[in-house]
Order: C-alpha cells, then structure tokens, then sequence
C-alpha cells in the first residue's frame, strides 16, 4: 500500500472519527443558542447519597412515562419517536403529543426511543456535577426532598441540560444556568 | 534477531568448530556476522513499549490536569481542551506516517494517541453537554475508529488495544442484553492485520502476547456472543476452536514454528482437555440440541444466526487442518482432533435420540475418549522422547481417575481407598519418569 493511498485512508479515518464528535457539538450547541429553558420534574435520586462518581443520576417522568398515547402502545422497543413539548400553568413541561415523524411547524420537540409497553427509553438521566459543589447540591437535595428539577434547551430534537434546581426556596441559589 | 538468540548462535558456532563440524574460514565468517549486535530487537521492543506507554500517560495526565481546573473553565475552552486528544493524535499520526514511517516506536505511539484521544473527545462532549452514553457504545465507536489507523501505522500496540477493546465491548453488551453477533465481523476485519503480523513478525517479543491476547479474546467472544438458539451449540462451538487451536501449532502457515505457535498448542490442548473434563458430567447434556430451540436472548432475529455461521467457520477450519495434519502423517496431536470429533458425536446422537441409554453412552463415550486420547499422547511421547507429552498424559489419566474416584460421594469415607489411589496415581508418575530416561538414555550415550 503506497504511501498516498495510507495518507488518504488516514485522513478518512480522521474524518469518520472527528464527525460524531462535531456532530454532537453542533446540534448541543445549536440547542443552547435557544432562548426558551424547558423545566422538567426529576426523580429518583437518593438526597442522602445521590452521587455515584460524579454526577447526578436522575429519571425524568414526563418523558419516560407519559400519558397514554395509543401510538406509543404499538410502537416496538427501539423505535425512533418524536415528542412534542409543552409547558402546563406551573411551568413545567409535559409530552403533548408523539409522532413517529419529524413535526414541521416551529414546535419544540425531542427525537426519543420507545422502550416498548408504552415507555420511552430513559434520554437524560445525568447531571454531572465537580466536587466542590457536590457537597453543597448534596445538602440542597436533602432540604427540598423531591420538590427536584433540570432545566433544558431544545432544538429540533436535541435537548441539552443546563441546570438542576431543587425546591422552591432553593431555586436562585442552584440554577447553574449561568454556565450555559 | 533477539540478543539471546544471537549469543546461543556465537556459543554454537564456537562448539560446532571444536567438534570439527565447522571450518574454521565459516566460523569466522559466521561469527564476523553475528558479532554485533546491530538492530537489536530488545532495544527496539523496549523503545516501542516506552513510547506507547508514555505517549498515553501524556494524554492522561493532560486530562487529569484539565480535570482539576474543569468547572472553572468557560464552554469554549471546555470544547476546545476536549477536541486536542482527537486532533493531536491524528496529526501526530500524519506526521508518522510522512516522516517517520520507518520507526516503530512513533508508529505504536500514534496509533495509542489516536485510539485514546478519540475516546477521551467523546467522554468529555459527554460530561460538557450531559448526555448519558453508554461505556459500551463508546467502547464499540472507539474500535470500529481505530480499525484504519492501525493498519495505516502497522501498529501492534494498536492491534492489542483493539482486541482489548473489542472484548470489552461484547461483555458490556452482553450484560445490557444486547445483540453481540457483530463481534465477529469486527474481529474479521482484524484478520489480515493479524495474519501479517505473524508472519513477518515471528520473533518480534509482542508475537506471544498477541497470541496469547487472541486466544483470550476468542475464548471469550465465543462464549458471549453465542445466541444459544439451540441449546448446546457451544460445546461444538468450543471444541471445534480448540482443536483447531490445537492443530494450528503445527502448521506452516506462519512460516515460522517452534515458539511462536506454542501458545496455540498450549491453548488448544488446554483448553480441549478442561471441556472435555466439563462434558463427563450429566449437566452440560440436558435438553440440549435442535428439539429445545428457543428464540434469541437478545431478541435480535439475525443473531441466531451468527451461532451457525460461526460454528461452520470453525468446524470448516478444523476439518481442514485436521485433514492436511493426517497427510502430513504428523499424529501429535491427533488425540486432541480425535477427542473434539468424540465431542461432536456424542451432541449430535443426544439430540438425535434424546433418552436415557444415549445420555449413558455418552458418559462413557467421554471418558474412554480423554483416557484414548491421553493413551495415544503417551505412546507419542515415549517414542519420540518428549518428556512434555508423556507427563501430561500422565496427568490427564490422573485427572481422570480423580475425577472418577476420588471426587464421589462416600470417597472422603473410604481411607483405604483413597491411599491405595494416591499410591498408584504416584507409581503412574514415577513409572513415566523412570520409563523416559531410560529411553532417552539409549538414544543418547553421552
């Protein structure tokens, strides 16, 4: 194999390797160019020790449990779906409507995977979080029980977590909105 | 050529000389040759494993040090510290493979920062962007990527990790309960790399670890892959693997022979024995063969498949070698074909007429068949002299009768009996031995 032809192969290589990768940086990046932050309840999480390594691990029940939607029923385990989202009068979001193509009007929505038996796979279940403030989240989590949520931008399918609160009197002091 | 063997050449060279074998204008040419140690592999292999290991303690300490200073880091510089893993190893990689392409230890350093970099991008766009992943959608991008680079870069080091990671991968999935039958395109593609490796790197001081690693890698990645449509599929699976393992020592495919194949050997017979071990007991033959087909476990349709494919592959190649192997008239290991065709028998008849006679004559079947091919062992051994046989067959009668005898119900009991055992499996041991050197005595009078 000549010299070129490995030259070629290894710049294919970088190609194939680099895409995913940028592939992922544009569309997060493209999601947290959005103005609108969807709020969405979490659960889960033990407050006393919610860390495994370092981040939060979480379930969000609105998207992994919600309501009954006949199409979701009939859909096999792994199929590709498309939520449509919505905010109720408390501000927190909801699925108002699953297709099983891409929606074309300016809703918000997000690109996620039947589990099958009417769930959708779990999409976003971490929050990663740096020691210095895993002690001070830790304690927070303990105060506002499981009044619990994560705060996200959408773009065409694409959601990228950028804050969790915790409670109503916590809110100001832990939405980490502003590294976003 | 390894600086060992280049002194056991001089010191052969000195010997055959006095013995009169060797003129002494050829002895001085020859030594004149070998004297200097001019590309002393030791040197150069060591290099290579320094390089390799230090270009992914760079990369890794780079990352730790990044850690420590992370959430005080805006996104940009985030972004821009995780993409220097992925496009610093390519460009060092491009770099190799323009300027440096003749030295091994920049080649095995590339490819290292190249396949770790990578890995390293994707987990930290994970932790910046929050998104879960999975270890083992990273571990199956990670190798499926790094397949061109090492190949381009002839990389060993490479070729290792890949197979590492290949292995990790399908027991990741395996547990999630996920399909692994791409393991074996996966390990495919790695073939050619493999096969060039063995036969123009015969002596090279990685050749038995790549061996040794992709035997491992085997054993396993059958054992997980396997969909188990059809209950007992593996034992055929892993006899046919072994043997071939077995009879692959002993062919010229490689070129070379001798040590390089002796893990193959070792391997196949090995592990041959130890299933063959297994298959004396009644557990491994229930409700096994095409009657008791059930749906794949992973749900996958195609997988089940894979099973059969997989399992003609093997048996394909052992048929082959084993074929060849009886042309050649080279019957050393001709009881470990001769116990993998036993194996096959015995599945074949229990699923054919599943009751209780059969289960029965399987049983024995098993037996007498690891006592022939351990009788056939030792009767090569002691004709040809090889210490190594004659004792493992010694061993593996000893094994047997244990297994038999001593590991029963009632035997821990019974004292006399169990001293009477001892006695004859130590009189077995020390007959062998007594046997053997006085053969070898009368063939060598010094």
């Amino acid at each position: 194999m000549n010299i070129k032809i490995r030259v070629l192969i290894l710049g294919a290589a970088f190609a194939c390797a680099l895409a995913p990768n940028l592939a992922v940086l544009v569309k997060s990046e493209l999601a947290l160019s959005r103005p609108e932050v969807w709020k969405f309840h979490i659960a889960g999480f033990d407050p006393y020790d919610p860390f495994r390594g370092r981040y939060v691990n979480f379930s969000v029940p609105a998207l992994e449990q919600p309501p009954d939607y006949a199409v979701l029923h009939e859909l096999p385990a792994g199929k590709t779906l498309y939520a449509v989202l919505s905010s109720d009068d408390s501000g927190f979001a909801y699925i108002s409507d699953i297709l099983l193509s891409k929606p074309d009007g300016t809703e918000s929505w997000l690109t996620l995977r039947s589990a099958g038996f009417g769930h959708i796979e779990p999409h976003f279940t971490r929050y990663y979080a740096s020691p210095s403030r895993a002690d001070v989240l830790d304690s927070e989590l303990g105060r506002s029980g499981q009044e619990s949520f994560i705060l996200m931008r959408v773009y065409r399918g694409t959601g990228v977590i950028t804050g969790i609160g915790f409670g109503p009197q916590a809110v100001e002091s832990f939405m980490e909105d502003e590294q976003y | 050529m390894t600086e060992s063997r280049r002194r056991w050449l001089l010191r052969e060279i000195s010997v055959l000389r006095s013995e009169g074998l060797l003129d002494p204008e050829t002895a001085d040419r020859l030594r004149a040759r070998y004297e200097t140690p001019a590309a002393s592999a030791g040197d150069s292999t060591l290099m290579t494993v320094f390089a390799s290991l230090g270009a992914a303690l760079i990369v890794l300490g780079l990352i730790v040090l990044a850690a420590v200073n992370w959430e005080n880091l805006a996104r940009p510089v985030r972004l821009l510290l995780a993409g220097i893993p992925l496009v610093s190893g390519y460009a060092l990689a491009f770099y190799t493979l323009c300027r440096r392409e003749g030295s091994a230890a920049w080649r095995e350093a590339s490819t290292i920062v190249c396949m770790t970099g990578f890995a390293a991008c994707a987990a930290l766009l994970s932790q910046i962007y929050h998104i879960p992943g999975s270890a083992e959608s990273l571990a199956l991008a990670s190798a499926v990527v790094s397949l061109p680079v090492l190949y381009v870069l002839r990389s060993q080091a490479g070729t290792l990790l890949y197979l590492v990671v290949l292995t990790v991968w399908a027991v990741l999935a395996q547990t999630a309960g996920n399909p692994t039958f791409i393991y074996w395109p996966l390990f495919g593609a790695l073939l050619p790399r493999l096969i060039h490796s063995f036969r123009h790197s015969p002596y090279s001081m990685a050749t038995p670890f790549l061996s040794w690693l992709l035997i491992l890698a085997l054993t396993c990645g059958i054992g997980i892959s396997l969909e188990k449509t059809v209950p007992g599929l593996w034992m055929l699976v892993y006899a046919c693997f072994f043997a071939f393992l077995s009879l692959l020592s002993r062919s010229t495919f490689f070129g070379a022979g001798g040590d390089i194949l002796k893990p193959f050997a070792v391997a196949g017979s090995l592990g041959l024995y130890v299933l063959s071990f297994m298959l004396t007991y009644s557990w491994p033959w229930h409700d096994i063969g095409w009657r008791h087909y059930r749906p794949t476990e992973s749900g996958a349709g195609i997988a089940g498949m894979s099973d059969y494919a997989v399992l003609l592959i093997f048996v394909l190649l052992f048929a082959s070698l084993a074929y060849r192997t009886v042309r050649r008239k080279d019957f050393r290991f001709m009881g470990d074909g001769f116990l993998a065709g036993v194996i096959v028998l015995c599945y074949v008849s229990l699923s054919t007429f599943d009751n209780d006679g059969v289960l029965i004559a399987v049983h024995l079947g098993m037996n007498l068949a690891i006592l022939v091919a351990a009788l056939f062992r030792m009767l090569w051994g002691f004709r040809h002299g090889s210490q190594g046989d004659t004792r493992l067959a010694v061993a593996l009668v000893c094994v047997l009768v244990s297994l038999r005898f001593i590991f029963v119900e009632g035997f821990f009991e019974h004292m006399v009996v169990r001293g009477l055992i001892f006695i004859g499996v130590g009189i077995a041991f020390l007959s062998a031995n007594v046997l053997l050197s006085r053969r070898n005595r009368k063939r060598s009078p010094l």
